[in-house]
């Protein structure tokens, strides 16, 4: 692998797992597997690893869903609670 | 009834064919451009008539429908009608359709509200009520230290209220922004290299981001600066006349000064694609210079006013910010707020759950589900290979952490970068463009953001049965003015903290008000009837006030009629004795 090959996927690498030890590091309670942070990080390294085109489709799916199911569950609740009040 | 429809009819022709005869004289030859100068130049030409006839102080229908009656005999004569047809959008059904469905509700919930945010009850259109009541731009701006702040979305504000001298269409103002957000964004799209039809669904994403929608009918500015950011965002990008870009950097400035804050990083932007060598600019002629210059001259005339009037700009932020009852506002950078909204933003609030949505955010991020789970990755992965999404998303985020750098971290200040949910709408077109499968959860996260954005926090569904339940000309949420006999048309009112003073105007602003600050109770008594009032509106809050109102009280000078009501006694001795 070429020189400038290898040195744009460190640089490209480097901000997620930045990310990724400064969150993991911060050790909050609340559930940190599905923070926003730690999600789009390993998104990040997906498609700057991927060289098939298929690694970052999954990723991008799997992400959406967990996203999507945690924001609709959080913001149903929040709002039926609210409704029927 | 009839008459003000008519008037506000003609208004609005006149001024939508003046801007259509100015657009057609920039015309850029991209459809969502033009779209977007047409609209901004309308804004513009109606924030310079309420601000030339307010400053005359003869802002009312009648100057204002004879004026526009004018213009409109003029532009007809010169048969600048006959231009229109071309300038006619061509949106594809389904999409009038979803679009006319979103567009139908705003009007719905427009009709149905009445004023009901804090802020905006506070400081923001008390100076419409004013205005509209005393036909006057310079007035008492009330006793809010916020309502010195620039007013150029209450301008707007005014035009919809002038006319059939009533607040029930003043919400219009709010969806006119939140149109010209989903134009940019639709252009935002189009520059990302996304098809005709994912650039619609860009702009649908973004026109039902729970934030933008809220604020849409709230009398709530930050949607209107988030359009306004993003307006300059598409200008910027496509490398047009510089003027143009101009143009909507003074409208933008004259609604709040977080708008100025975002704007380096779209200058270098702007630097940047005016350099390349193929870009789309062209020579910049006199008229777009012209209207550049207006939108500045109407942009700054807040800052020029309070300098004028008030001895600084950005009175009554001092140099070491702002901090009174009315809250407190940074004034200079402070990393530990970027730090702070920052970390919030992305451990908690961009999962919208603390409490339903409200256009003030609290504690939210109000970017709803579409754009949080579709527009990131979309955005991310676009950015990986596409250097025209790279320029936005870099722009966007260097904007973003300058407004988060510039303003003080509390729990509503993700609604100054709402305009984020701009390029997360353009990063979710992108995914669902290139993954259909993803589809059905943009399907999914749509229907929630619907959901959502029925109500607005301050309204439960309670609230709402007894807002409906009122005539639309008697439709107001507070309370108090019930306590206020509707016969009473002049009252006094004094207060040193946040209180919805708004309300006592009435909704048709048929109430005189009388804002009144005295040092001493018999000061207060020697106002009220110098001032000829009866009754006072009084909750202050602060020991000097209370004091000054609870000694009126013990005397008998004041008789409580309600809450935060007072009567003048007939005794009420001026001296003390």
């Amino acid at each position: 692998m070429r020189f400038r090959v290898r040195a744009g996927i460190v640089l490209q690498v480097s901000p997620p797992l930045s990310l990724l030890l400064w969150r993991v590091s911060r050790h909050s309670p609340k559930m940190w597997l599905l923070d926003i942070v730690i999600l789009l990080a390993l998104f990040w390294l997906c498609v700057a690893l991927d060289q098939t085109n298929r690694v970052w489709r999954f990723a991008a799916v799997t992400i959406s869903i967990l996203i999507t199911a945690n924001y609709c569950w959080g913001a149903m609740v929040n709002l039926l609670a609210w409704w029927t009040q | 009834m009839i008459l003000p429809v008519i008037s506000m009819a003609i208004a609005n022709a006149s001024v939508a064919l003046c801007a259509a005869a100015l657009q057609r004289r920039v015309v850029t030859g991209d459809r969502a451009i033009d779209t977007l100068v047409f609209l901004l130049i309308r804004l513009l030409l109606i924030s310079a008539i309420v601000l030339f006839f307010g400053v005359l102080r003869v802002l009312s229908s009648g100057p204002i429908l004879s004026f526009t009656l004018v213009l409109l005999v003029v532009l007809l004569a010169k048969g600048e009608h006959r231009h229109l047809l071309p300038f006619s959008i061509s949106i594809p059904r389904i999409w009038m359709v979803a679009f006319g469905t979103l567009l139908l509700r705003a009007f719905i919930q427009s009709w149905c509200f009445a004023p009901y945010n804090a802020d905006c009850l506070s400081y923001h259109l008390p100076k419409v009520a004013q205005w509209i009541h005393g036909r006057s731009i310079i007035t008492d701006l009330g006793p809010d230290s916020h309502s010195t702040f620039p007013a150029g979305f209450e301008l707007l504000e005014a035009w919809w209220t002038v006319f059939n001298h009533h607040d029930v269409l003043i919400e219009f103002a709010g969806i006119e922004w939140w149109i010209i957000g989903g134009v940019a964004v639709y252009g935002l799209a189009q520059y990302a290299g996304l098809s005709r039809n994912s650039s619609y669904f860009g702009a649908f994403f973004y026109a039902l981001t729970p934030g933008i929608a809220v604020q849409s009918t709230s009398c709530l500015n930050d949607g209107a600066v988030a359009s306004a950011l993003l307006a300059s965002l598409l200008l910027a990008c496509r490398g047009e006349s510089w003027a143009l870009l101009v143009m909507s950097v003074g409208l933008g400035i004259g609604i709040k000064p977080v708008y100025a804050f975002a704007l380096p990083p779209i200058t270098i932007l702007y630097l940047v694609v005016a350099g390349l060598p193929n870009r789309n600019g062209k020579a910049v002629g006199t008229l777009s210079v012209a209207l550049a210059g207006s939108a500045i001259l109407v942009g700054a005339f807040w800052y020029i006013r309070n300098l004028l009037w008030l001895g600084n700009p950005i009175y009554p932020i001092a140099s070491g910010g702002l901090s009174d009852a009315f809250g407190n506002i940074q004034l200079g950078f402070n990393l530990s707020s970027l730090r702070l909204s920052f970390v919030s933003l992305v451990e908690d609030r961009v999962w919208d759950r603390r409490i339903p949505m409200s256009p003030v955010l609290p504690h939210l991020a109000g970017w709803g589900s579409v754009n949080l789970a579709l527009g990131m990755p979309g955005l991310l992965t676009g950015a990986q290979g596409d250097v025209r999404i790279r320029r936005l998303a870099w722009t966007a985020i260097g904007s973003a952490a300058l407004i988060f750098s510039l303003v003080a971290y509390d729990p509503w200040n993700a609604r100054f970068v709402l305009f984020l949910a701009g390029l997360l709408s353009v990063g979710a077109a992108w995914l669902v463009a290139r993954m259909p499968a993803v589809g059905a959860l943009a399907g999914i996260g749509l229907f929630i953001n619907f959901i959502l954005t029925m109500l607005p926090a301050e309204i439960p569904p309670n609230d709402f049965k007894i807002l409906w339940s009122r005539s639309w000309t008697e439709r107001s949420t507070l309370v108090t003015t019930s306590e206020v006999p509707r016969a009473i048309t002049r009252i006094g009112c004094f207060v040193d903290t946040r209180k919805p003073v708004y309300c006592l105007f009435t909704p048709d602003f048929s109430r005189t008000v009388v804002y009144l600050r005295p040092s001493s109770s018999q000061e207060l008594l020697e106002m009220m009837k110098g001032e000829s009032l009866k009754y006072l509106y009084a909750e202050p809050e602060l020991p000097a006030g209370r004091s000054v109102l609870l000694t009126c009280i013990k005397r008998g000078s004041l008789v409580r009629r309600g809450e935060g009501v007072f009567e003048l006694s007939d005794e009420a001795p001026l001296k003390s004795p």
